[in-house]
């Protein structure tokens, strides 16, 4: 059997019904409902179905997940980069990180670094005695001056032999300060790792559904 | 309702991950799922016919929710919620409906009955075997809006007004969805005839 209950039917509507099943209409409506239940028994029989199917879906039973969804760390990290990134994104970075690794190791291979690298002292103090030694002269007088002092009693020992047979201005490659080699390295790693990981992505979209 | 999630937080057996709503009241994230994790779960599994990739979903939908939260001005939590978990299970139908690969070959509806109570009919038990599984077949092959608002309405027991605001649809069109819905299922349940109650044998 199929629904045609509608209006020019003289039967009650299938809103009406509902509604009627859910005690929404006013009184006045429900009254009118009733009337017409008492003398149609087509009516009758749609309202009791619909009852009927109203009661068992309300004695379903409720679903349990087999996990819980509380949050252990907050899940921005987890979902933010999904999808977020293009595809070109990864390629522009590694490119990126490989220019800058050309640029960084082309200059220290001409070796315009090593000599006048603006670094501070404590760095320098940790490369070469011989180095030092020809920096602390450029120093300003009031600091030259106690550094000098601590450090003449042992610097002397090893700079001597050195510093008798370089010129104050040297480009000497092992002069070059550890600082540029870890940029080095680091730069050429990411390049590295983000080009792997461009790759990577490409040929794993199941990763990414 | 919504009282438990504010401060001060009493956080008990997860950490307390606090959020900002746009109207610059702070909650507990973590608070919130627990309280709404299983209503939401219901709605995805219903929607989807499927259990367990319901849980992805209803994952997937709370991450959005604690993004979008900066969103949420006040109001009905509850169906803020649950719209995320309606958007999301719905933008699952429509991809599977885009690329059929993405469906699994045959829709996992894992009956995971939850323990038999121990003053269980005969009447009940009845229900949970094969009455239960043509109810839910029955709701899985309505159309998408009428089967999410049966669910809210007469599974979840929302009022009206609350899937209206939930389904973002006004009132006159959730009450033509559940009115045309549960006449749809009834006559599904009428279809099968035989292990149904008599109401709905087709014997007159």
């Amino acid at each position: 059997m199929r629904w045609r209950f509608g209006k020019r039917s003289g039967h009650l509507r299938l809103e009406e019904l509902s509604e009627y099943l859910d005690g929404r209409l006013s009184e006045a409506e429900a009254g009118r409902v009733e009337a017409h239940l008492a003398s149609c028994a087509a009516c009758r029989d749609e309202v009791e179905s619909l009852r009927q199917t109203v009661q068992l879906l309300r004695r379903l039973p409720q679903l349990e997940p087999q996990r819980p969804f509380v949050f252990a760390v907050p899940p921005v990290s987890a979902a933010a980069p999904r999808r977020r990134v293009p595809a070109w994104a990864y390629g522009a970075v590694a490119s990126a990180f490989a220019l800058a690794f050309a640029v960084v190791l082309s200059v220290d291979m001409v070796g315009v670094l090593a000599p006048s690298a603006p670094l501070d002292q404590g760095v320098l103090l940790q490369t070469a005695a011989a180095d030092e030694a020809t920096v602390v002269p450029s120093i300003p007088e009031s600091f030259g001056a106690e550094r000098t002092m601590s450090e003449a009693t042992s610097a002397p020992k090893e700079a001597e032999p050195l510093q008798g047979a370089q010129p104050p201005v040297s480009t000497v490659p092992q002069a070059t300060p550890w600082v540029w080699h870890l940029v080095e390295g680091l730069l050429g790693a990411l390049a590295v790792a983000v080009g792997g990981a461009f790759i990577l992505r490409r040929r794993l979209p199941v990763l990414h559904r | 309702m919504a009282e438990n999630f504010k401060e001060p937080f009493s956080c008990r057996g997860h950490p307390t991950l606090v959020v900002q709503s746009g109207s610059g009241e702070r909650y507990c994230f973590n608070c919130i799922v627990e309280a709404f994790q299983r209503q939401m779960y219901n709605l995805v599994a219903r929607m989807l016919d499927d259990w367990a990739a319901a849980e992805d979903v209803t994952q997937e939908a709370l991450i959005s929710a604690y993004r979008a939260f900066p969103r949420f001005r006040g109001g009905n939590l509850r169906s803020w919620l649950m719209r995320i978990a309606g958007n999301a299970a719905r933008d699952l139908l429509r991809a599977r409906k885009a690329r059929p690969s993405l469906s699994l070959d045959s829709p996992e509806r894992g009956y995971l009955e939850p323990p038999a109570a121990p003053a269980e009919g005969p009447e009940e038990h009845a229900l949970r075997s094969e009455l239960r599984q043509a109810i839910e077949e029955g709701l899985a092959a309505l159309p998408p809006e009428q089967r999410m608002a049966v669910v809210l309405v007469d599974v979840q027991g929302f009022s009206y007004e609350e899937a209206s605001q939930t389904m973002g649809a006004s009132l006159g069109t959730v009450k033509s969805r559940i009115s045309r819905g549960r006449a749809a299922l009834r006559d599904s349940l009428r279809a099968r005839g035989e292990l149904l109650p008599s109401i709905f044998r087709q014997d007159r």
